[in-house]
């Protein structure tokens, strides 16, 4: 792993955001640029950038959907230090989202449904969601294998899984992996359905949390075999050493009170990386702050870790929760953590779980040796997936 | 590649892949959509939750419990499922409430169900199946990857069995935004026009196909040999790219069978012209996407219409030159799009 890219609420770069993850600055406030009926209800953790500033920082064009100039500015700052290098390299692109070009489709479906206009059809041209990923993959001219992963929540650690197996098997000597989602009145209001929207900002892992808040951004890493790393001289930031994607089986859109699809993805990364859970120095928990996630997530790791569980946090009571997003964006996030010794307060957190025999980390930790980090993100479908980052000399 | 089919659940246009009259029905028609004919899904599927399901669930589903039946196993170790479009009645539905109702009162159902993943999470759930799970949303390529993702799970778990589905439904308005964009043909067509004559699109298709896939081999089956993805709006450069195909991996006059995803679109008319005249001028050659349609995984009917040959021939509607004498080399070369695949099976 030799680079990352990140562009979320609380900042447009790695740098910008690790200044906001020391400084306990969350990005979760009221929506400006999501147009929506719930905007004085329900926070959001919002890129607090029009699509034309975003557009203008992608170098695309600003009617396109959201979610591809997220995609771009993050993929932009993760590839562009190897781009001229990397010539002659076999070079692929995962992606992953949930909303597509969702945004545009509101806006053409609003006119199509009472009158059946087609007139801007135009308009649900990038409604997929591997439309996004090509508008991105054409944009940085990648010309390898190029896909897209929608698996709920977590789309984009299964897009870094597949891009570390493609590496290994030796089919690319590249690949940029991670995902991306905007806001869009679709999922805000399919979340308000489920009744896990938080009318304020979210506390996860707090025996009082509310639900979750809804966030975008897009993150992405860039893996290298060594001949690539060798011919781009680039320094390997650490190494993706395992993951799992496992299913919870339970129910469509809530976990299994004891998190069997969590604590099978968690185990499976483990073994995979060839660890023991002591090993693991730094838990990125995808700690929604929703009452049935945390409580299964928070049984799983009792389970599994038992009595020594390391130091976890949420890092989603500063972005809010990205989707198809967050598993690219707390890749980088646990990144950061390795590399600088540092462990992100889990922010707003008060008040113990009932259920928990653990808390999470709630001030800033500095000068930690982090030699291995897990990662989850757990989905609708039952999809569960964790990965598992480790210093390259660990 | 080393993956042998162990069974196969077809719900497509053509009929489904446990019926007797699967692809031996009549294809004549003059329409400008080729509609799934479902199968009873009472016996497995309880009333209440068929109720509720879109078509793209229940045919998910359903191909699964078909193919499952095919391989005699009970439930998958692992699932891969491939759909550009996803779920895209639920999606209306619910987009439509959010419209008319002013974000106001809406219920879950709808968006529940309108998440890509859907199928592939119901599946799991039905079957008890906590495995790996994935659900490729990559437009053409959406099942193509699906399988080659089935090499990398498999590559790390060679014992087990993998469900590998595509699955696309069509409807109202995904059928009349593809004919304003010309992907379908504003005019109706018979299976005549969509093989042997070109025209601005194509003709509405859609269909879920399911099959179980391990690193065991199969003498009474399908070896899944190579798999190969490319985008390229430049005929020329597909047609090389076909070439490069079949240069690693067969001599083209040993190929008994090739399966071409003609789709009368005159925007492909070169590439499989060419293909048909030139690159397999004496081969056996066959089409499919008059007999099930055109949708962004058609190639996942394909893949089931060459395991249906290997047990009971090729159906005449399917032949485009000659019948072949033997299935042992199968090449299909299919596109949606500006989206390409090649695909080489062996039945060696």
């Amino acid at each position: 792993m030799v680079s990352t890219g990140v562009i979320t609420a609380i900042g447009t770069s790695t740098v910008a955001c690790k200044e906001s993850l020391i400084a306990g600055r969350s990005g979760i406030g009221k929506a400006k640029h999501l147009q929506t009926h719930w905007k004085d209800e329900f926070p959001v953790g919002e890129v607090d950038l029009s699509n034309e500033e975003l557009a203008a920082l992608s170098g695309m064009d600003a009617g396109l959907p959201r979610t591809a100039l997220l995609s771009a500015i993050a993929v932009k700052e993760a590839w562009e230090p190897f781009r001229a290098k990397a010539e002659g390299l076999r070079t692929g692109f995962f992606s992953a989202n949930t909303v597509g070009g969702m945004d545009l489709t509101e806006d053409f479906y609003s006119g199509f449904h009472s009158t059946k206009d087609l007139s801007s059809v135009q308009d649900i041209r990038h409604h997929e969601c591997g439309a996004i990923t090509d508008l991105v993959a054409h944009h940085f001219h990648i010309s390898g294998f190029v896909t897209t992963i929608s698996t709920a929540c977590s789309s984009s650690a299964n897009s870094i899984m597949m891009a570390a197996q493609m590496i290994e098997n030796g089919m690319l000597d590249i690949a940029i992996a991670g995902g991306a989602d905007c806001l869009s009145k679709f999922t805000l209001n399919g979340f308000n359905t489920l009744m896990i929207l938080d009318r304020q900002p979210c506390q996860p892992f707090d025996d009082q949390r509310r639900g979750l808040n809804l966030g975008e951004g897009a993150g992405y890493i860039v893996l290298m075999n060594e001949k690539a790393r060798k011919q781009c001289d680039a320094e390997a930031l650490c190494i993706v050493s395992g993951y799992a994607n496992a299913n919870d089986a339970y129910h469509q859109t809530a976990s299994s009170p004891e998190g069997i699809g969590n604590r099978l993805a968690m185990s499976q990364a483990l073994k995979r990386a060839g660890l023991q859970p002591s090993d693991i120095d730094y838990i990125n928990l995808h700690g929604t702050g929703t009452a049935n996630n945390d409580s299964a997530e928070g049984k799983a790791i009792s389970d599994l870790f038992s009595e020594k569980i390391p130091k976890a946090s949420s890092t989603k009571a500063y972005t809010g929760h990205t989707l198809g997003g967050c598993g690219g964006v707390e890749a980088v996030f646990s990144i950061i953590a390795m590399n600088e010794g540092l462990i992100f307060p889990n922010l707003r957190w008060q008040i113990p779980m009932s259920d928990l025999h653990w808390t999470p980390v709630t001030t800033l930790e500095t000068g930690q040796n982090i030699r291995h980090v897990l990662s989850n993100s757990f989905g609708f479908g039952g999809n569960c997936s964790s990965l598992v980052f480790s210093k390259t000399e660990a | 590649m080393n993956l042998y089919i162990h069974g196969t659940g077809i719900v497509s246009p053509a009929g489904c892949s446990h019926e007797a009259d699967f692809l031996n029905s009549s294809s004549d028609y003059n329409t400008d959509r080729l509609l799934c004919k479902e199968p009873n899904y009472t016996a497995y599927i309880p009333p209440m939750q068929l109720r509720r399901m879109s078509k793209a669930v229940r045919m998910g589903i359903g191909a699964t419990h078909i193919c499952l039946q095919d391989a005699d196993i009970q439930k998958p170790d692992a699932i891969s499922v491939g759909t550009a479009f996803g779920c895209l009645h639920d999606t209306e539905v619910f987009l439509s409430k959010l419209i008319d109702q002013e974000e106001q009162m809406l219920t879950p159902t709808a968006f529940i169900q309108s998440t890509h993943n859907t199928v592939a999470g119901q599946i799991a759930l039905l079957s008890g199946c906590y495995g790996h799970n994935l659900t490729f949303v990559h437009r053409g390529h959406s099942f193509e990857h699906a399988m080659i993702n089935a090499q990398l799970y498999l590559d790390q778990h060679p014992q087990q069995t993998m469900l590998v589905g595509g699955i696309e439904e069509l409807t109202p308005t995904s059928m009349e935004v593809l004919k304003e964009t010309r992907v379908y043909r504003k005019e109706h067509s018979t299976p005549d026009t969509i093989v042997n004559r070109y025209a601005e699109g194509s003709i509405g298709g859609e269909g879920a196909a399911f099959f179980a896939i391990s690193q065991r081999p199969q003498t009474q089956g399908i070896q899944i040999k190579d798999i190969d993805t490319f985008t390229t709006r430049d005929t020329e450069e597909a047609l090389k790219r076909v070439e490069y195909f079949l240069d690693r991996n067969i001599l083209v006059q040993s190929a008994d069978l090739v399966l071409l995803g003609v789709n009368g679109d005159h925007r492909t008319e070169l590439f499989y012209t060419t293909l048909r005249t030139q690159t397999f001028k004496d081969i056996p050659q066959a089409g499919f996407k008059h007999l099930c349609g055109e949708y962004p995984v058609a190639g996942s009917f394909a893949l089931g219409l060459a395991m249906h040959m290997f047990k009971q021939g090729l159906p005449q509607s399917a032949v485009l030159n000659h019948p072949p004498k033997s299935f042992r080399n199968i090449v299909l070369v299919n596109n949606f799009l500006h989206h390409y695949s090649c695909w080489y099976l062996s039945t060696a």
